[in-house]
């Protein structure tokens, strides 16, 4: 292989400045007496010359006025709310748009509910000397085998998956869950109530 | 620079919107440079270089500062580009014929830019065939020989950061700049044949930047 064959390869490296202290040494002495391999070298230089030219120039005629500013505002307009924001605007929308829901769903929810926390304090058929019946969870699948008498004493919250309201006795508050699909069959999420 | 990027990212991820800021100031030209080297539009590739600000701030949690944040960064953006093309099927919106290099000026279009139009006419045109070689040369690339021919010569990074930024290993990366430069000159001494001009003759070589972290056996 002759002295150029075997350098070629080393150019691009001498170039961007990734050989060792000695391989550089060596390619420098056979650049001083290899026109060709010179040439070759130069045309590596001149190729990343124009492109920075071309680049630089092409930069210099963007306008970036206003490109941090649209980065920013797309930076804040992907940042979440803060929880209680995103929370007071959720119940005001699902309130708004579906207060005519839970008027309904209040009677065709009791098919398919999920009670949670305070069941103890919910009113049963209970005669004396009889244990409570352990709480029973009903998920959307079946029902619980005995519902319980509920008697809504004042409604917190109603929305398009849940309920929250107070019973009459005990101060109870009771969180209903419930199946859309149950409630509406047919209608899917999204759909106009 | 690397510890001040650092610095600004721990900021931007606690919330601090102002580190956010220096930090898309400090690297806006340099991420349009690559997506535009990369996708050769003015549009598209401010839109990218919009949409890496976006996917670093998306990201912030999740760089460990391992790497320097430019080598972050720069990943981002050609992977973006190479998605844009791959997506278009190497139908890229040409930038540089004279139908692109139309502007609004106040309403009113012009062929040539307008400003450099009426005080330079020359350097216009030089700015034009400059930008038609470009294209002719960066065209001819693959993007895998874009993306190392511009990390290289337009960003000055090393072998071992190219290695990073692209995910391959130092050795793909001489590969892929030894056939990029050589793809390159081929693309422009044909173009420049095609004009009718001479190949210019080779002049001195700028001396190559030593760069005392990249030192490699040879």
């Amino acid at each position: 292989m002759s002295p150029c064959e075997d350098l070629r390869p080393l150019l691009d490296r001498f170039h961007d400045g990734e050989l060792s202290r000695r391989a550089r040494a060596r390619v420098e002495r056979h650049l001083a007496a290899c026109p060709a391999c010179m040439a070759e070298l130069s045309r590596i230089s001149a190729l990343g010359r124009e492109l920075r030219e071309a680049l630089e120039s092409e930069c210099r005629e963007v306008d970036f006025s206003g490109f941090t500013e649209r980065v920013m505002q797309g930076v804040s307009r992907e940042r979440p709310l803060p929880f209680g924001e995103r929370l007071r605007l959720w119940l005001g929308e699902t309130l708004r748009v579906y207060r005519p829901v839970w008027l309904v769903s209040a009677a065709a929810a009791a098919a398919a509910v999920l009670l949670i926390a305070l069941w103890p304090a919910v009113p049963t058929n209970e005669l004396p000397g009889e244990k409570a019946p352990p709480p029973t969870v009903a998920n959307g699948d079946s029902p619980p085998a005995e519902a319980p008498q509920v008697i809504i004493d004042r409604m917190e919250y109603a929305g398009e998956r849940s309920m929250i309201f107070s019973v009459s006795r005990n101060n109870t508050t009771v969180i209903w869950l419930y199946d859309m699909n149950r409630v509406h069959p047919g209608k899917s999420e999204g759909d106009e109530l | 620079m690397d510890t001040d990027d650092l610095k600004l990212v721990r900021r931007a991820r606690r919330g601090d919107d102002e580190a956010f800021r220096m930090l898309v100031e400090r690297y806006k030209h340099r991420v349009y440079a690559i997506a535009f080297g990369m996708v050769r539009n003015r549009d598209t590739a401010l839109d990218i270089s919009q949409e890496a600000f976006l996917k670093v701030h998306r990201y912030l949690d999740t760089f460990q500062g391992n790497s320097s944040f430019y080598t972050w960064l720069y990943r981002l953006v050609v992977n973006l580009t190479i998605d844009h093309l791959r997506k278009e099927g190497r139908h890229e919106n040409l930038d540089y014929d004279d139908t692109a290099l139309r502007r609004e000026a106040d309403g009113a279009e012009a062929e040539i830019v307008p400003s450099t139009l009426h005080q330079n006419p020359q350097k216009a045109l030089e700015r034009k065939e400059m930008a038609e070689r470009l294209n002719k040369v960066i065209g001819s690339l693959s993007e895998k020989h874009r993306a190392v021919l511009l990390l290289r010569e337009v960003e000055g990074l090393s072998y071992e950061e190219m290695a990073r930024v692209l995910r391959i290993h130092k050795g793909t990366v001489m590969s892929r700049l030894f056939h990029a430069r050589r793809y390159a000159q081929l693309a422009l001494q044909q173009y420049l044949r095609e004009r009718g001009e001479p190949i210019p003759e080779p002049k001195e070589p700028e001396e190559a930047a030593v760069r005392a972290d990249s030192v490699s056996g040879a």
